[in-house]
């Protein structure tokens, strides 16, 4: 009889603390599932876009086409301290000499983003060395696949979740990194090796 | 026996709870916020002065005013008085120093209670009546899970002046 009991009650407490330890995992990966309808994958052809930079030109994807492999980073905006991070990070990917394009996109407007080009460049480790093109109706968001609808409705409408896509000369997805833990950023050594794989 | 087996999943159900608020929360924090008027009926031409009481939910932080990262965005509040009237130097509380896992920086920040104190001074020249003051506090909050976009929370308070 006792034994039974404490069998029982260890089941409900095993139950319960794993329950209690998956509850943030589950809630993030169901929401990914409903969020990220069809993210574009590795293989896929990267969708063209054509949108502004800082200054106003207009930057297309397609561009690139046959020329050099293009990094496309969409980050969740100048408030996000862990995007802030990685776009800090970044400006390390690439060297002078390399056929790389790295683009990072939002849904900020072009004021609001140099406000963060000078934040991250206030640590005196440089500029930031990379276009940062702004999504305002985050249509590019929306055909890759990564809109979170979240904070649909709000002023924070079509954030993206965060994500890495490292396309070819071809236009096509080598390989990305889409992420549902918001903290995780894939590091440049993981960006580089990925692009190495190019060649 | 079904009093220590009820002990048991109590006792298990608390843990499930603390293990699930540990582990971090997903969704934006519900802040309550409240302005005191110091002194109600403000004499004319007196200093008046004010808190903006900030009750944040168990599990959250708020970046401190100064939040030590430049990353982190600042809480700051506006304070929209009545024409005329003077607004004085506003205290933001001490920041808690934390180190979360999500970074290997140190980042100030306001737990549980966070109270923002200001003065405001009234004409000299201001009739007797009744008017509102309104803050708004602009912040960012933060799970150890992730943090959230900006938001603003608006705060009055009846503001009585004379006798």
């Amino acid at each position: 009889m006792w034994l039974k009991t404490f069998l029982g009650a260890s089941l409900v407490l095993v139950t319960l603390g794993h329950t209690a330890l998956s509850h943030g995992n589950t809630w993030a990966l169901s929401a990914a599932a409903v969020d990220r309808t069809q993210p574009v994958r590795n293989g896929d052809e990267a969708p063209d876009f054509t949108l502004e930079d800082i200054q106003g030109n207009p930057v297309t994807l397609s561009a690139a086409r046959g020329k050099s492999a293009t990094v496309v980073v969409f980050y969740r905006g100048y408030w996000c301290p862990f995007c802030a991070r990685q776009l800090a990070e970044l400006r390390s990917l690439t060297k002078n000499n390399d056929q790389i394009r790295l683009l990072a996109i939002s849904v900020d407007d072009h004021a609001t983003t140099k406000k963060l080009i000078e934040k991250i460049s206030s640590d005196g480790n440089g500029a930031v060395n990379f276009s940062m093109l702004s999504d305002p109706d985050h249509k590019v968001i929306d055909i890759y696949g990564l809109h979170d609808p979240t904070y649909d409705g709000s002023k924070f409408d079509g954030i993206p979740h965060p994500a890495v896509y490292v396309i070819d000369k071809g236009g096509r997805v080598a390989w990305s990194k889409v992420e549902s833990d918001y903290k995780v950023r894939p590091s440049n050594a993981d960006i580089r090796e990925a692009l190495a794989s190019l060649n | 026996m079904k009093y220590v087996v009820s002990v048991i999943v109590a006792l298990g159900a608390f843990l499930a709870a603390n293990l699930s608020l540990a582990h971090g929360q997903t969704t934006p924090p519900k802040l309550n916020t409240r302005l005191v008027v110091a002194k109600n009926k403000a004499e004319k031409s007196r200093l008046i002065s004010a808190s903006l009481i900030v009750d944040i939910p168990s599990g959250y932080h708020l970046n401190a005013h100064e939040p030590l990262s430049r990353f982190a965005l600042p809480s700051k509040i506006e304070v929209q008085a009545p024409e005329g009237y003077k607004i004085g130097p506003i205290i933001y509380p001490r920041a808690v120093v934390r180190k979360f896992s999500f970074t290997n920086e140190r980042l100030g920040v306001y737990e549980k209670q966070a109270v923002i104190r200001f003065s405001l001074r009234a004409p000299v020249n201001e009739d007797s009546r009744t008017t509102t003051l309104k803050v708004t506090l602009n912040y960012q909050s933060c799970s150890n899970q992730v943090c959230f976009p900006p938001k603003k929370e608006e705060a009055t308070a009846p503001l009585r002046i004379g006798r």
